[in-house]
């Protein structure tokens, strides 16, 4: 080690466990807004991912809260509101002491982001399984996930106001105590002061942490995993009746029939004789019993994402998926020539990029655009 | 040993072969009621000439049988939206004009697609003739 006259006393104030939560918990937070709104819809596995250990983070982080050393516990720095009151007015004055660990103020910050992160977990798992069927919440409605879709989407926006805020906060701090807090969360040490607010020692225990946190995470890991095997309701109708793909899907991909409405697969069938430009006419025994085939297994007996988003048709084309408005939208990105390019060919070719579109469900993850072909 | 083996061998490619025979002979009759019905002798040219063929009189999308299944029946087709056919020379896919049923369908869905009407069995038998011939 360099000798360093001129360096101050400090001494150890967030410990290992704090600081290693910290940093990992920015990398986590960097990954699930990376995931969800830069890499976009086909990473919802890894943003699921990310949660999940999000989740995990937050879990040991609040029961270290309770059985940590001094300064990583609540009782360290979450305070009652007048205190925060009257730190701010401490601070409009200039005559706020400095604290050795949170200040009133980060304290509420501390706990604000384990509030909005531990919702955030919640109602992703809930929008998840509602969305997409996918989870421990699969039971839940469309509708329900929708709902908490937008609760997520809040949810997202409040943390991304809040690390704002803190990074303010942190900045400030540092100006006003002449510190830099952001390298004290690195090394864990803070200078030693005269007049500083300090909080009475207790002793980590890291032991009883670490079994308490096993356990939790365990618990719910279990419970998540015991609940995500039960039956999806409602699931749509897999695998297709062999007769429907006899009669469909000589010419094109077997399109779910949950993916339309079930007075749209009859308006359908009653032209087959100009399907699309087409002659596709099929005998009446057979056209009869696929009629009913495709009624009792539309999009108005299931609960998928797809039925919902397609649901809504356009009156000039009631049975042309590639030309729903949400179909058009969600393509728009897309290039005319990335759709009649091999092994694509076409619009109406789901299976061509949606590895599952034979199951009705179009999960964003199984989207994969194939690559230009060269030969 | 080596008799066993011979035998076997026989047996089992006369096995392999059963269904080729079969679908020759539910092939040629399904040709041969096409010629009865046409009363004329069908004619592999003939059949060429028509599936090559233009036509302005059926839907705009599919213009000719090759459209979907190229000039070259013994190549690959595609439907309109990729999905692959396989060829229809009998040489490439030999379970090709073996089943009646399958056989009416497609030429009463594709003809009308094509032709706007129904294909004649003289159009029939010479396309099959045809086809079969590759």
């Amino acid at each position: 080690m360099q000798d360093r006259p001129s360096e101050k006393a400090v001494q150890p104030i967030w410990d290992i466990a704090v600081r290693i939560f910290h940093w990992t918990l920015v990398l986590v937070v960097v990954a699930a807004f990376v995931t969800a709104d830069i890499l976009g819809p086909t990473w919802l596995r890894w943003h699921v991912a990310v949660g999940a250990v999000m989740a995990a983070l937050v879990t040991g982080r609040v029961i270290w809260g309770f059985t940590g050393p001094t300064y990583a516990r609540f009782t360290s720095f979450v305070q009652k509101p007048s205190r925060i009151v009257a730190h701010l007015a401490e601070l409009r004055a200039a005559r706020a002491a400095r604290h050795l660990g949170h200040n009133p103020l980060g304290g509420a910050m501390v706990l604000a982001l384990l509030l909005v992160l531990s919702s955030l977990a919640i109602t992703g798992a809930l929008q998840w399984g509602g969305l997409f069927k996918a989870g421990p919440f699969a039971g839940l409605s469309y509708f329900a996930g929708a709902d908490f879709a937008g609760l997520h989407e809040l949810a997202a926006n409040l943390l991304m106001a809040l690390v704002g805020l803190h990074i303010f906060g942190v900045i400030f701090e540092s100006r006003r105590s002449s510190e830099n807090l952001a390298r004290s969360m690195l090394t864990g040490n803070k200078e030693t002061r005269a007049g500083d607010h300090t909080a009475p020692p207790k002793p980590g225990r890291p032991i009883l942490a670490a079994c308490l946190t096993i356990f939790l995470v365990g618990l719910v890991g279990w419970g998540a995993v015991s609940l995500t095997s039960r039956p999806v309701p409602q699931a749509p109708i897999s695998p297709l009746a062999a007769t429907y793909r006899a009669a469909c899907a000589d010419c094109h991909a077997a399109f779910h029939p949950s993916l339309m409405r079930g007075e749209n697969w009859v308006a359908l069938m009653a032209g087959l004789a100009d399907h699309f430009g087409e002659d596709a006419s099929l005998d009446p025994q057979a056209s009869h019993a696929l009629i009913d085939w495709l009624a009792q297994n539309s999009a108005d007996t299931v609960d998928t994402r797809p039925a919902h988003l397609l649901a809504e048709t356009d009156p000039a084309a009631p049975f042309t998926l590639t030309k729903t408005p949400f179909w058009r939208a969600r393509h728009r990105a897309i290039a005319d020539a990335t759709f009649s390019r091999p092994p694509i060919y076409s619009r109406a070719n789901c299976v061509a990029c949606h590895r599952d579109a034979d199951s009705g469900w179009f999960y964003p993850p199984n989207i994969q655009i194939p690559p230009e072909q060269t030969q | 040993m080596k008799h066993t083996l011979f035998l076997t061998l026989a047996l089992t490619t006369g096995l392999a072969m059963q269904p080729v025979l079969a679908g020759n002979a539910a092939r040629q009759s399904i040709i041969d009621a096409l010629g009865a019905k046409a009363g004329t002798a069908l004619s592999a040219p003939r059949g060429k000439a028509l599936f090559l063929s233009t036509s302005t009189t059926g839907k705009p999308e599919t213009p000719s049988c090759s459209t979907c299944h190229t000039p070259d029946p013994t190549a690959e087709g595609r439907t309109r939206v990729g999905k692959p056919i396989a060829p229809m020379a009998v040489s490439r896919t030999p379970d090709r004009f073996t089943d009646p049923e399958k056989v009416d369908k497609w030429f009463r869905r594709n003809c009308n697609s094509v032709l706007g009407r129904d294909c004649t069995a003289t159009e029939q038998g010479d396309i099959l003739t045809w086809l079969s011939s590759l």
